[in-house]
């Protein structure tokens, strides 16, 4: 697993690896209110950017849209090397 | 304006989200030394989607790393970033080469150099008018570091440097902003040195902590006293030039050019 980011306050955790699928998973994500939207988030930038083949966990610490992009992103880059 | 310019790192999501909340004239998101080298890639993607996502209500400066810099000029110049702060400014044909690459790609961007060695200091009278260059900023600590010199309370190790710099900016009209005041809980340490170079003449100062930012404003805004006399001698001015009065005196002492730009200079750092 290609891990980016970090489990500091107002960032996130972005773990991935090479997958038959596009999975997500969300680690609490009974306790986050914003899961749904995060995962969203996650999946149409993978759908925008083909990554159709990839199971990406995330650890969610309050980060914002711009950062999660940013992380996702970067563990993709990652990914891809 | 630039009193205050404040280093954010640039693989902080907090304080990158924060940034803009602190009041500072300026942020600059760091690429170079605040960041480790196994996250620089992480940094720059964090950067490039903090300054297109979210709204800053100030200059948004980045300083990129000098040897990969093409490619993050490249990546920043899709962003609505408003400044480039470009480390180690030594070489001036690599500098010129640097600013035209970013110019092509994004003709209104500015250009901040960072002098802070030996040579980048002997050759800041020709960095400092290369077309796009619109500040100069002082890095002490790498430049006592290279000179083997050890820092001290009043500053005697940087005055050559300061004031040689500060010569330079003047001279191309560009603005001068001195090195951090790095001992973030002595706040009389603060004023003393802000005073001191907002007296020498310089433009502003780089911030590493927040906490400085209302002090350092406090220091560069004008006194009452200075815009009270501000005020008289363009009124005296004014009376003057009804009168069609040659020369023109204020409590006595004689009103000529210089006193008239450091009045109108004071009253446009007032507002």
């Amino acid at each position: 697993m290609i891990s980016v980011g970090t489990t500091e306050s107002n960032d996130c955790l972005i773990s991935v690896k090479k997958h038959k699928k596009l999975e997500i998973f969300f680690i609490n994500e009974e306790e986050n209110p914003y899961a749904n939207h995060i995962k969203k988030l996650i999946n149409d930038y993978c759908l925008d950017n083909n990554h159709s083949n990839v199971f990406i966990e995330i650890n969610d610490k309050g980060a914002l849209d711009f950062c999660i992009l940013a992380r996702l992103k970067t563990a993709l880059e990652r990914l891809e090397k | 304006m630039r009193r205050t310019l404040l280093f954010i790192p640039g693989n902080n999501a907090g304080n990158i989200q924060n940034a803009g909340l602190f009041g500072a004239d300026g942020v600059i998101f760091d690429l170079e030394d605040a960041v480790s080298l196994t996250q620089k890639d992480s940094a720059l993607n964090l950067v490039c989607n903090a300054l297109n996502m979210l709204n800053y209500e100030c200059e948004k400066i980045v300083r990129i790393n000098l040897d990969n810099a093409k490619n993050e000029i490249l990546a920043l110049s899709k962003t609505k970033i408003d400044s480039i702060l470009i480390p180690k400014a030594e070489d001036v044909k690599e500098i010129s080469k640097l600013i035209k690459y970013a110019k092509s790609l994004k003709a209104k961007i500015k250009i901040l150099l960072l002098i802070e060695t030996a040579l980048g200091l002997l050759n800041s009278k020709e960095l400092a008018f290369l077309k796009g260059v619109s500040a100069l900023c002082f890095g002490a600590e790498d430049y006592t570091s290279q000179m083997g010199a050890t820092r001290s309370d009043d500053n005697k190790e940087i005055e050559y440097a300061r004031n040689y710099l500060l010569n330079v900016c003047k001279a191309a009209n560009i603005d001068a902003i001195d090195t951090p005041y790095t001992d973030t809980n002595n706040e009389a340490g603060l004023i003393k040195d802000t005073t001191y170079i907002k007296n020498l003449g310089f433009d502003g100062k780089m911030v590493i902590s927040p906490r400085h930012i209302d002090v350092i404003h406090n220091c560069f805004n004008p006194s009452l006293a200075e815009i009270i006399w501000a005020n008289n001698v363009l009124e005296a001015i004014k009376k003057a030039e009804n009168k069609k009065s040659g020369v023109i005196s204020l409590n006595g002492k004689m009103i000529d050019a210089p006193i008239v730009n450091r009045a109108k200079n004071i009253i446009r750092k007032s507002l």
